[in-house]
């Protein structure tokens, strides 16, 4: 389709080419430099953190990389992995500021690059690891400077842009720690408006939604824990966390009541699944949030009518491009949601033992286009320690393949307290 | 089709259809600007050498190849990659920054990271040309305060 022709036609051409060279010239200043500061904003001129720009004097500016010019060099160093950009602030102090202030993750809002990275706390540690999503490089969070209650104390976790949010509770209320990433450190609050564990999270870009659980509650019985007591209110009310205001907005109440349920986000709507009510009954229901309808709609028979222990986890469910999945402690088994028939198709087993702690401890997320799960290999017998396998689902198959990981760090304990999947 | 001419900085000249010409934007706009009265116009290029537009040229024949599949032409990019070294690539990143052959900036963008992802400070150092500006007293404060475990399998 196309030919070298060495140094042919250069005469023939010559006309032409002063023309296009100087039409180029005057409508596309087709001269390296400019191109280089015009193809990226100028928001990289003023930003904090980049030294001088190349942008106002692009033949001579004293680019650290040769060849490359500052806004390459962003745009390359803003796909680095972020699990592994405290190498990135170890290399000079202009690329230290580069990660502190946050410059690259407002390229990669810009050039539209996101990547999923993994936060878990696993039983026995102290402390939060975020992993890359091949896993091959895993990082420690800073020590939560908390207090001996919320360490001990169940944790739910979700995310929200930038930052993990952990809610729990301390010996003085019901707390949220926040991690941020772009800083590297850990932030108390904000309180939701109504404090609650055993809820339902989703995460959409940004912002995260939480509804149902159980009220945090001050008891006037002070049972325990200073009068913080984990009251016997199931909420049906909601919020939305929004992360400019640092604030939690409330949403309209749920049809019903619910804990232990679980939370996704599929077609753009805020979904709750399952869980008991106030008396404890198992809820086949499940329920829709629609933003632009600023309203609920309920799903009778959602998940399938099966006797459920009274001890088991919320419903294991996780969401890859639009199609919900979700996998039975009870039997093992992955399913997928047709949502059209409101039923639900086998997927075949999923090579980690979900059924001896009831579905507790495991891990079941989406991660990218694929499913994630951690927990004890069913296949292995050294399944004391933890396992991590990865599959590209398809509703369409009869069974799916999953893929092992190794992480490394194998002395981490299979029982997964908890974990969240980051994409920024 | 019409095609046009393409010329390095080194006079090399490549002969390629509109399709393909026009993943430039650059190219796209200039074709837009002078209109469709020659089939003989000769775009200069000046700040590309020939075998990187030949590179150029390859990719961005494959990626209006309609008989490929959206696998295979994903396959062939990353074979495409994993053979460049870092020097040609870095001549990849600035010539399809130069004529906005964005999806081709983007792979070799990302190229360039994978590299340098998983590499030692002193190591990215290296690959980047960078001169360290800390004291030995502030990188290890900064070290410290990273106190993040090593990748394992580096260890």
């Amino acid at each position: 389709m196309f030919k070298g022709k060495g140094l042919e036609g250069e005469e023939q051409g010559i006309e032409s080419l002063c023309r296009c060279d100087s039409g180029l010239r005057k409508k596309k200043k087709m001269v390296y430099g400019d191109l280089v500061a015009r193809s990226s904003t100028p928001r990289l001129a003023g930003g904090s953190g980049v030294g001088e720009s190349s942008g106002s004097k692009p033949q001579d500016a004293d680019y650290s990389v040769p060849l490359l010019g500052d806004e390459l060099e962003l745009s390359i160093l803003a796909r680095f992995p972020q699990c592994e950009q405290w190498r990135l602030s170890c290399v000079s102090k202009r690329y230290l500021d580069l990660v502190k202030s946050g410059e690259l993750f407002a390229i990669r809002k810009e050039i539209g690059y996101k990547e999923a990275s993994v936060f878990m706390l696993a039983s026995g540690e102290s402390s939060w690891m975020m992993f890359d999503r091949t896993f091959r490089s895993c990082r420690r969070l800073p020590i939560l400077r908390s207090d001996a209650c919320f360490l001990d104390a169940d944790k739910e976790s979700l995310c929200a842009g930038t930052d993990l949010i952990v809610t729990g509770r301390e010996l003085t209320g019901a707390t949220i720690w926040r991690y941020q990433l772009i800083g590297n450190k850990w932030i108390k609050g904000p309180s939701m408006i109504s404090p609650r564990c055993l809820f339902a999270s989703a995460t959409c870009g940004a912002n995260a939604f939480v509804a149902g659980g159980i009220a945090l509650e001050f008891s006037s019985e002070g049972a325990f824990g200073m009068g913080m007591e984990y009251g016997q209110t199931v909420l049906n009310s909601a919020e939305k966390y929004n992360p400019e205001s640092l604030s939690w907005e409330p949403l309209p109440d749920m049809h019903r009541a619910r804990k232990k349920c679980s939370g996704c986000f599929m077609d753009d709507k805020f979904y709750v699944i399952g869980g008991r009510d106030r008396d404890g009954n198992h809820l086949t229901c499940g329920e829709i949030f629609d933003e632009k309808k600023n309203s609920w709609d309920l799903i009778e028979n959602m998940l399938e009518d099966a006797p459920i222990s009274t001890s088991q986890s919320p419903p294991l469910v996780a969401v890859v491009n639009n199609e919900l999945y979700s996998l039975e402690p009870s039997s093992n088994q992955l399913k997928v949601y047709l949502k059209d028939r409101n039923e639900w198709k086998n997927l075949g087993p999923v090579p980690v033992l979900s059924v001896v702690n009831k579905g507790w401890g495991v891990a079941f997320k989406s991660l990218g286009d694929e499913l994630l799960v951690i927990g004890s290999s069913s296949e292995s017998s050294t399944s004391n320690s933890m396992s991590i396998y990865t599959c590209i689902p398809d509703p369409r198959a009869e069974q799916l393949r999953w893929r092992r990981l190794y992480c490394g760090t194998n002395h981490l304990s299979p029982f997964i307290l908890n974990c969240c999947v980051m994409v920024a | 089709m019409r095609t046009f001419q393409l010329k390095s900085s080194d006079n090399k000249i490549f002969k390629v259809s509109e399709e393909i010409a026009i993943q430039s934007a650059v190219i796209k706009n200039f074709l837009e600007d002078f209109g469709s009265d020659s089939d003989e116009i000769v775009i200069p290029l000046p700040n590309v050498r020939g075998r990187i537009l030949e590179m150029m040229i390859e990719w961005m024949v494959k990626h209006v190849d309609e008989e490929l599949t959206k696998e295979e032409v994903e396959d062939w990019e990353n074979k495409f990659m994993n053979d460049l070294n870092m020097e040609v690539t870095t001549e990849l990143v600035m010539a399809a920054n130069y004529l906005e052959v964005i999806g081709l900036l983007h792979r070799t963008c990302q190229s360039i990271a994978d590299h340098i992802s998983g590499k030692s400070p002193e190591e990215i150092r290296r690959i980047l040309n960078i001169t360290s500006d800390f004291t030995p007293e502030e990188e290890a404060e900064i070290r410290r305060q990273n106190g993040w475990v090593l990748n394992p399998s580096t260890n």
